[in-house]
């Protein structure tokens, strides 16, 4: 479970004018939840987003994952933390050059072991299976398309098996065809693997895949429905 | 997938940074190891040589000092002569422990009757000696006889002989001296008696006569009193001995250290001056390298990876490069000085004391570490800027 209670975070720069991205939100996503996150550019998802992954420190306010305080804990708790309860899909293309499909599917198991096993391995295979990828084991990423390039992405963060899967506007730099491969994909991993799902995006159309809608605006949370009330049509109502 | 094979793939496909890492740290390691072989190897050869002669003072024909130095260091052959009476007058002086005389000779240049050409050769008499001796590395069973010969420690049998031909005659090489670096190394030790024994023989058996003229001497080295002034009684010698020059082992190779010293200064010089350039192009160029990289670096952070990880295997990046250049570096330089040795040491006018093994390893780690240390400065303020940043911040860059 994600716990974010009175939150803020200002971006300071030395350059330019400081910003706050995210203004006084508390939020809680619970155990199995699909929610969607959506607003304008610049409307604070993505900050939300690294605040709840521990990549962005609260200017104030608090972050749990699973009831432990993000930034009550030092960095190597918080990254294993991150590495074994949170899996994240990022909006640009994340995979490591230097490393071909498998090898990048499976680094996550190096921070926190002794590396990949055998099973490790076969794991790493069954879930560029599930992608629809089993023929690029020994790929590089540069032979791979956007889309698919964006697969091994979702595989890498599974391959701990993670509670909570945290996605970056995933699509956005995607076709539409691909958009839609993708976000099948997505559900298709929530509604089989019982996982905690966060999804950021600017494409409203998103929220009809989610149990729960949150939409944001310069900072605050303008919106936050449940499933029945998007289905209803009465997104505005009601606060989770 | 470990680190190591993680820090391998990015060192190979980073080939911009990697070599210009590895090409700047093997120029400073070459030239800090080319610089300090040189200047230290010149300095420890001159030191050695006055170790070896063991004399507090040697006593040479007046004027001649240049040409003794210069054979004493580079071995090139001389004649110089004095009469042996000197012996006798020295030792009358105050101060005075012992005198050993000894006589310099060459080899015939291009002559089939000796086995080397233009080799320097020092006569020395037996029983006075106190700088033989002492330096002969493996303990001889009795004294030298008439045909037996000590070697520096260059000289060594030629293929198929047993034997070294001087001037047509057999001397029988029964030991060798620890090495000195200087023209030493190349010469040949014999007694006066063996010296008369080949200019005997030598109408016969030489292509051309070896001449000593009766009681002459080359040098008279001279250990003195305990407590003696080596000055002072340098000064006497000069004054009571006609036509020779007295010189205290502390001002012999006055031109060579002066020289050595302005090699150090020059040398130290530009080794400053390449090591400033290299330290401040490695640290830009790997700090593009590290900042280019700074997406990447922040997914590792997501995926898991620990601020003191992600710095522990961006240094141990440079770690590797700079290995690799310095290893390359530190044998490209030593291979060519070794190779020019010769050369190099001709064309100064210096000697040349190679160290011994683990001298040399010891001194290659030490600048290992040195450019190790200056590689890990030039990159220390942007790799902690990367990953003491925010993961965030650094994503959405």
């Amino acid at each position: 479970m994600i716990e974010l209670t009175n939150v803020s975070k200002e971006y300071v720069s030395k350059k330019e004018a400081s910003v706050m991205a995210v203004k006084d939100v508390s939020l809680q996503v619970v155990q199995g939840e699909f929610v969607v996150v959506t607003g304008r550019s610049g409307s604070g998802k993505t900050t939300l987003l690294n605040l709840m992954a521990g990549l962005a420190k609260p200017t104030q306010g608090r972050v749990a994952v699973n009831e432990t305080n993000l930034w009550e804990i030092n960095d190597t708790k918080r990254a294993k933390l991150r590495n074994q309860k949170l899996g994240f899909v990022f909006q640009f293309p994340s995979l490591l050059q230097s490393l071909t499909v498998l090898e990048n599917i499976v680094l996550p198991l190096g921070f926190f072991g002794n590396g990949a096993t055998q099973a490790d391995l076969d794991r790493a295979k069954q879930l560029l299976a599930t992608v629809g990828l089993s023929d690029k084991v020994n790929a590089v990423p540069r032979q791979l398309s956007a889309g698919q390039q964006q697969r091994v992405v979702i595989a890498r963060a599974l391959i701990n098996s993670p509670s909570i899967l945290l996605a970056d506007e995933p699509t956005s730099n995607l076709d539409e065809q691909t958009e839609t491969e993708i976000v099948s994909l997505l559900l298709d991993i929530y509604h089989k693997q019982n996982i905690t799902m966060v999804l950021v995006t600017h494409d409203g159309s998103m929220l009809k895949h989610g149990t729960r809608s949150i939409v944001m605006s310069g900072g605050k949370i303008s919106s936050d429905t449940k499933s029945v009330e998007i289905l209803s049509g009465d997104a505005q109502g009601l606060r989770a | 997938m470990n680190d190591q094979r993680l820090i391998l793939r990015n060192i190979s496909d980073n080939p911009l940074r990697s070599w210009i890492t590895a090409i700047a740290t093997a120029l400073v390691a070459g030239l800090i190891i080319f610089a300090y072989l040189l200047v230290n190897g010149a300095e420890e050869s001159l030191t050695r040589v006055i170790q070896r002669l063991g004399a507090d003072i040697a006593v040479i024909p007046a004027g001649d000092q240049i040409l003794v130095e210069e054979a004493l260091l580079m071995g090139n052959p001389i004649s110089i002569w004095m009469p042996r009476s000197v012996v006798d007058e020295i030792a009358q002086i105050e101060g005075v422990e012992v005198v050993s005389p000894q006589l310099y000779l060459s080899t015939m240049r291009g002559a089939s009757c000796c086995t080397v050409s233009d080799m320097f050769m020092v006569a020395f008499d037996p029983a006075t000696d106190f700088t033989v001796y002492p330096w002969i590395k493996n303990n001889l069973d009795a004294p030298l006889e008439i045909g037996q010969g000590i070697g520096g420690t260059y000289i060594r049998y030629t293929a198929g002989r047993d034997d070294i031909l001087i001037y047509g005659y057999d001397i029988d090489l029964i030991g060798s001296l620890e090495p000195t670096g200087s023209g030493l190394d190349q010469s040949l030790f014999f007694t006066y008696e063996t010296a008369l024994e080949i200019a005997r023989l030598s109408p016969v058996q030489a292509e051309a006569e070896l001449v000593l003229t009766p009681d002459s001497i080359s040098t008279a080295l001279v250990r003195l009193s305990d407590g003696a002034d080596a000055h002072k009684v340098a000064d006497e010698i000069e004054s009571k001995v006609r036509l020779v020059s007295a010189i205290p082992a502390d001002s012999l190779f006055r031109n060579q250290r002066d020289h050595v010293e302005n090699l150090r200064q020059n040398l130290s010089l530009f080794s400053m001056i390449v090591w400033v350039m290299s330290v401040v192009l490695i640290g830009f160029v790997s700090a593009a390298a590290v900042l280019g990289r700074r997406q990447e670096l922040g997914v590792l952070r997501v995926l898991g990876a620990t601020q003191i990880r992600l710095t522990m295997m961006l240094f141990l990046e440079s770690t590797v490069l700079t290995i690799a250049g310095v290893v390359f570096g530190v044998a490209l330089s030593t291979s060519v000085l070794l190779l020019f040795r010769n050369l190099i040491t001709h064309s100064l006018n210096l000697p040349l004391y190679i160290p011994s093994l683990p001298e040399f390893l010891l001194l290659a780690i030490g600048i290992l570490l040195v450019v190790l240390a200056s590689v890990f400065l030039a990159l220390l303020v942007p790799i902690l800027k990367v990953t003491r940043e925010e993961a965030a911040t650094v994503l959405k860059e």
